[in-house]
């Protein structure tokens, strides 16, 4: 079985087949077909959806594999039997750069008391501001950047922990 | 007269691919500063260029481009847009330096510039800016009753700006200061300037500009309009020629107020008037921009010209005057910048490696870009990856183009805006040309895409398309544009 993540949903497929051009398997426990076009080494080339021929690409970076189908680009993470992390970014109160970019301004410090939502971290990418806010009421606990870096995608910023229940 | 064999490209990315191109036409080389993070990446696409290595502030840094011109033997610069391209003093530095400055005399570009002496010139050859006035020496008095003289909204400029930095809306006299108070710290900080002036609001405006070409003489032809109304925070997205709402008539008049302006200022190569045009067709002047445009491309499309030859055949002392009356435009182009943003989440930007880049062809498409399968897009540079023009014989004809050569624009691994852009031409109100510059904000529910379902065909065909890469069996280029055909000596049964 596999599990791909999409858009924070998590799918399962199994009985993956491509016999005689019709490409089959059983996702979330439903049969699905798809007549496909293949090139003479087998590949996808091309889907027949609603009857109309739609050219497929693809491509594979990690866990993550990018499709675009009839105009539209989906991006999918796969993984093979284990669990995947759903649910919302930074749900675990680690903080990420959304993309690569300059920190310009840090809003909190280690110890501060943050709501959801403030904002924490400005940073600055493509020449556009772009703020980063707090995912709840929290404790900054740690900050391991400083102002002027220069920061890829995904990396930790912050880590905020959740303020405790009452 | 000296002999021109190498020209400088103080630029990057796909202007400087442009210009590259239209100097190897005439077997000039072309010699291009390229910084070090995007030296190989830049090795396939401008491998017929002398390449030279550069540090990152090389493109706004003028006595070092004009130490690299001299050093490297040029005896030209073509600054393309942005970066120094409207900088007077980088163009009189290269003059003194015995460089030839591909662009107006600097002299053009300084009056130009400078927005409130821009709108004085327009006035004299009897060309309407917008109502408004510089608030340079008036108390708040004078400025509030000024203000309520042109009528609520007005909008506060920045006198040196551009590109909406610096700019507020304001609905009401309460307002007002604290607009001014903004405008002039940022004007401040992005231009080195605090003067500000105000102007009014048109109510639903198109932004529809001229192309203009000054040859020598001063004989100045108009060569038709674009209409660049589709705009998010006063950046175009996308530029179309002709406007579906000019007619000759108006195309004459407004052709004819843009060469009375570049003739006042003795102006001399490519130069763009853009004006702002109200619900009534009244247009108003707004400014000149004094270098080659970003959208210049649909232009040469339906006027058959090349706009970026004639300026370097200019500089060589070469170029053939145009009569207006042979320039005729036929069809219609539509320009499409797609930009690495995530319009579905605020248009955050989105720079980030392109995994696969695959460009559309066919008839009456053009793509000008300067990036391939493994360029990364930086974080610190613009964040355009490339233009689409389409071109067909009616608007409906190019938006049939569009909407084929938008679809089947291959670029993964960063997100876009190709599919944002594919939504608004496909938007009711843009099929029937129907735009205004808050197009937009107006209609930003139906452009955002809100989709909490994927279709289990689209995963079966991922996975399955995954377990081929996973393989690794005959993936050297994954989703080659020749995949769908067999290779040519292969027999179909």
């Amino acid at each position: 079985m596999t599990r791909i993540l999409w858009n924070g949903q998590e799918n399962e497929l199994k009985s993956l087949k491509l016999e005689n051009g019709i490409l089959s398997g059983v996702v979330n426990g439903e049969p699905v077909t798809v007549s496909v076009m293949t090139n003479p080494e087998g590949r996808i080339a091309a889907a027949i959806l609603n009857g109309k021929p739609q050219a497929v690409s693809a491509v594979t970076s990690g866990e993550h594999t990018w499709l675009q189908l009839g105009g539209q680009v989906q991006r999918f993470q796969f993984s093979r039997g284990k669990e995947l992390a759903v649910g919302e970014q930074g749900s675990d109160g680690n903080v990420k750069s959304p993309m690569p970019g300059k920190i310009l301004e840090l809003k909190a410090g280690v110890g501060d008391a943050v709501e959801k939502d403030q904002v924490l971290v400005l940073m600055e990418s493509m020449k556009l501001q772009v703020e980063i806010r707090s995912p709840f009421d929290g404790t900054v606990e740690s900050c391991p950047v400083s102002v002027g870096d220069m920061v890829d995608g995904d990396s930790l910023l912050m880590q905020v922990n959740a303020a405790s229940q009452q | 007269m000296v002999t021109i064999d190498r020209i400088l490209i103080a630029n990057r990315g796909e202007i400087a691919r442009r210009i590259a191109i239209a100097l190897l036409e005439k077997g000039i080389v072309p010699v291009l500063p390229v910084t070090e993070k995007e030296y190989s990446q830049a090795v396939p696409i401008f491998k017929d260029c002398h390449m030279v290595m550069a540090p990152d502030s090389i493109y706004l840094d003028s006595t070092a481009l004009v130490t690299l011109a001299k050093a490297e033997n040029c005896q030209a610069v073509h600054p393309g847009y942005g970066f120094l391209a409207e900088n007077a003093d980088f163009a009189t530095l290269c003059e003194r330096s015995g460089l030839i400055f591909i662009g107006p005399p600097a002299g053009a570009m300084s009056l130009m510039g400078h927005k409130e002496r821009a709108r004085e010139i327009a006035k004299k050859v009897d060309v309407s800016p917008v109502p408004g006035f510089s608030i340079d020496g008036l108390n708040e008095l004078e400025i509030k009753e000024m203000a309520e003289g042109i009528g609520f909204p007005v909008l506060v400029k920045a006198s040196m700006g551009g590109g909406g930095k610096g700019m507020r809306r304001v609905e009401n006299p309460e307002e007002l200061f604290d607009a001014i108070r903004m405008s002039k710290s940022e004007s401040a900080a992005y231009f080195g300037s605090d003067d500000v002036f105000i102007e009014k609001y048109i109510l639903r405006p198109r932004h529809i500009e001229i192309q203009i070409f000054s040859f020598p003489g001063g004989r100045t032809v108009y060569v038709g309009e674009r209409e660049c109304t589709i705009q998010r925070r006063h950046q175009k997205i996308i530029e179309e020629s002709p406007s579906p709402v000019v007619d000759w008539k108006l195309r004459r008049k407004m052709g004819e107020a843009a060469v009375r302006i570049a003739d006042i200022v003795n102006y001399v190569g490519a130069g763009t008037v853009e004006f702002i045009v109200d619900e009534e067709m009244n247009f108003y002047f707004l400014e000149m921009n004094t270098r080659i445009q970003v959208e210049h491309p649909v232009t040469e499309e339906v006027f058959g010209v090349d706009l970026v030859a004639w300026q370097i055949e200019e500089a060589l002392g070469i170029v053939e005057a145009v009569p207006q009356g042979k320039l005729r435009g036929a069809g219609h182009a539509i320009e499409f910048r797609i930009y690495a943003e995530d319009p579905d989440q605020g248009f955050m930007p989105s720079p980030g490696k392109i995994l696969l880049y695959r460009e559309p062809g066919g008839p009456g498409i053009r793509v000008e870009s300067a990036v391939t399968t493994g360029s990364e897009i930086f974080a610190d540079f613009d964040p355009m990856i490339a233009k689409v023009v389409v071109k067909g014989h009616s608007r409906r004809h190019a938006l049939e183009r569009a909407r084929w050569a938008l679809s089947n624009f291959v670029i993964l691994g960063v997100t876009t805006n190709r599919e944002f852009l594919m939504r608004i031409l496909e938007h009711p109100a843009f099929q029937a040309g129907e735009l205004d510059t808050g197009f937009i904000e107006q209609y930003r529910a139906d452009l955002v895409r809100e989709q909490d379902e994927i279709a289990p065909e689209m995963l079966l065909l991922a996975a399955a398309l995954r377990k081929k890469n996973s393989q690794g069996k005959a993936q050297a280029a994954p989703g080659d544009s020749h995949d769908f055909y067999p290779p040519v000596n292969t027999r179909i049964p």
